[in-house]
């Protein structure tokens, strides 16, 4: 009975961790779940993850440099690694609306995303504003790339523009391209 | 080939490989082949100061090697697309169906958001830039001359405030304490801090609230993940 409290309370925890900002970026680093859940943390979380799915979210990891990893992945690269809460399943253009995107802001963000990815990674700010202004208004094009650069799905890296860390942690990159170009 | 015909052709390698390297140019400007034949051209006629720029260009070709085959790999990659093509199919896309294959692969992160430094920060920002609410020294950026606990709370960086916490943490010891009296105990001037920082330490779990509505009476203690409280209070100052 008494283990049984201890699990309750370390999920408890670790759902505290997970969804509650205490940093810039939402999310935890491994090691942070190490040291507050202690070194079985990966059974919380699998445990955890079960429970969320049947509430349509799931547990997403995400290493530096932007790839996504599994539970069973080596524990070294599972501590730098950040863990996120997301939606486990896709939205509709309605949800997506209650959110507080409108449809072209999604598109341009779109646009965008793929005018990196084409280019290596790194586009520079002219030629994504020059793409974007081919489709959207143009008082919406710098209002837009710095909502974009605001919520961490691009960054600014000198005159480029590259990917950010929401992008990683909220966007499967390739199947996106594949239904952009099958689309 | 002369002695400083060579140094030169050695030289013009090297440029031309910095220059790639440095520049992010494609690296198969560079006529790996080529240049070697070259450099093991005057091999045999050299001294020892030749020899070490044809050294340091042979670096530098191994290094461009390096480059190409990294290309070679992302070209490979299923990710790989060319940017004219790209371009040419988002033209041709309309916004709802660019929209809607970007949902189909986002996934949102579900978080909520809670008094960070940092938030505390852009919400000083804007309420000293309001004339009418405007706070002590605000007007621009935010000054925080007179409102010492805000002067104290805003500057702070994370780990400073971690060590703060640690400090509180240990001032509660094992014995429940009147909120109050813990907060009120520096004087007035640090009392809003003194909360702020308590409030880090509730969130986490690490100190725990019991209530006497009826005395109005209000009791921190330090808690451990076992008696966590499953409920949250608002506390006045």
């Amino acid at each position: 009975m008494e283990q049984e409290e201890k699990i309750r309370n370390r999920v408890t925890r670790a759902v505290q961790l997970l969804l509650f900002k205490s940093h810039r970026i939402p999310g935890v680093k491994g090691w942070e779940l190490k040291k507050n859940l202690g070194p079985g943390y990966l059974s919380v979380i699998k445990f955890l993850n079960t429970r969320l799915q049947d509430l349509g979210l799931t547990i997403k990891i995400v290493s530096d440099d932007g790839r996504e990893l599994s539970v069973s992945e080596d524990e070294s690269k599972l501590s730098t690694a950040r863990f996120y809460v997301t939606l486990k399943d896709e939205l509709s253009l309605t949800a997506v609306k209650t959110m507080g995107w409108s449809i072209d802001e999604v598109a341009g963000l779109a646009v965008v995303i793929s005018t990196i990815i084409s280019r290596k990674g790194s586009a520079p700010v002219k030629e994504v504003e020059e793409i974007l202004r081919k489709k959207f208004p143009e008082w919406r094009v710098r209002l837009n790339l710095s909502k974009y650069i605001k919520r961490g799905y691009i960054a600014e890296d000198g005159n480029n523009l590259v990917l950010g860390w929401r992008t990683f942690a909220e966007l499967d990159v390739e199947k996106f391209i594949h239904y952009v170009l099958s689309a | 080939m002369s002695s400083s015909k060579y140094a030169e052709l050695i030289e013009r390698i090297i440029r031309l490989c910095d220059e790639v390297i440095e520049k992010n140019i494609d690296p198969f400007v560079v006529d790996v082949k080529e240049n070697l034949k070259r450099l093991r051209e005057g091999l045999s006629e050299m001294d020892e100061k030749t020899l070490v720029m044809n050294m340091a260009a042979l670096l530098k070709i191994i290094y461009v090697i390096a480059l190409q085959q990294e290309d070679v790999k992302k070209r490979a990659s299923r990710l790989y697309l060319d940017p004219f093509l790209m371009e040419v199919r988002l033209m041709s896309l309309d916004r709802e169906r660019l929209a809607e294959a970007f949902l189909k692969a986002f996934r949102p992160i579900a978080e909520n958001e809670q008094a960070t430094l940092g938030l505390m920060r852009s919400a000083y920002g804007y309420w000293a830039n309001l004339r009418e609410y405007s706070l002590p020294g605000g007007g621009g950026a935010p000054e925080t001359s007179r409102l010492s606990a805000l002067a104290e709370i805003l500057p702070m960086e994370e780990a400073d405030l971690e060590r703060e916490m640690e400090r509180l943490l240990g001032e509660i010891g094992r014995e429940t304490v009147d909120y109050y009296d813990f907060v009120g105990r520096e004087g007035e001037d640090r009392k809003v801090f003194r909360a702020l920082v308590l409030s880090f330490l509730m969130m986490r779990g690490l100190v725990g609230v019991v209530q006497d509505p009826l005395r109005n009476r209000v009791w921190i203690f330090r808690t451990s993940p076992k008696n966590v409280g499953k409920h949250s209070v608002a506390l006045p100052i």
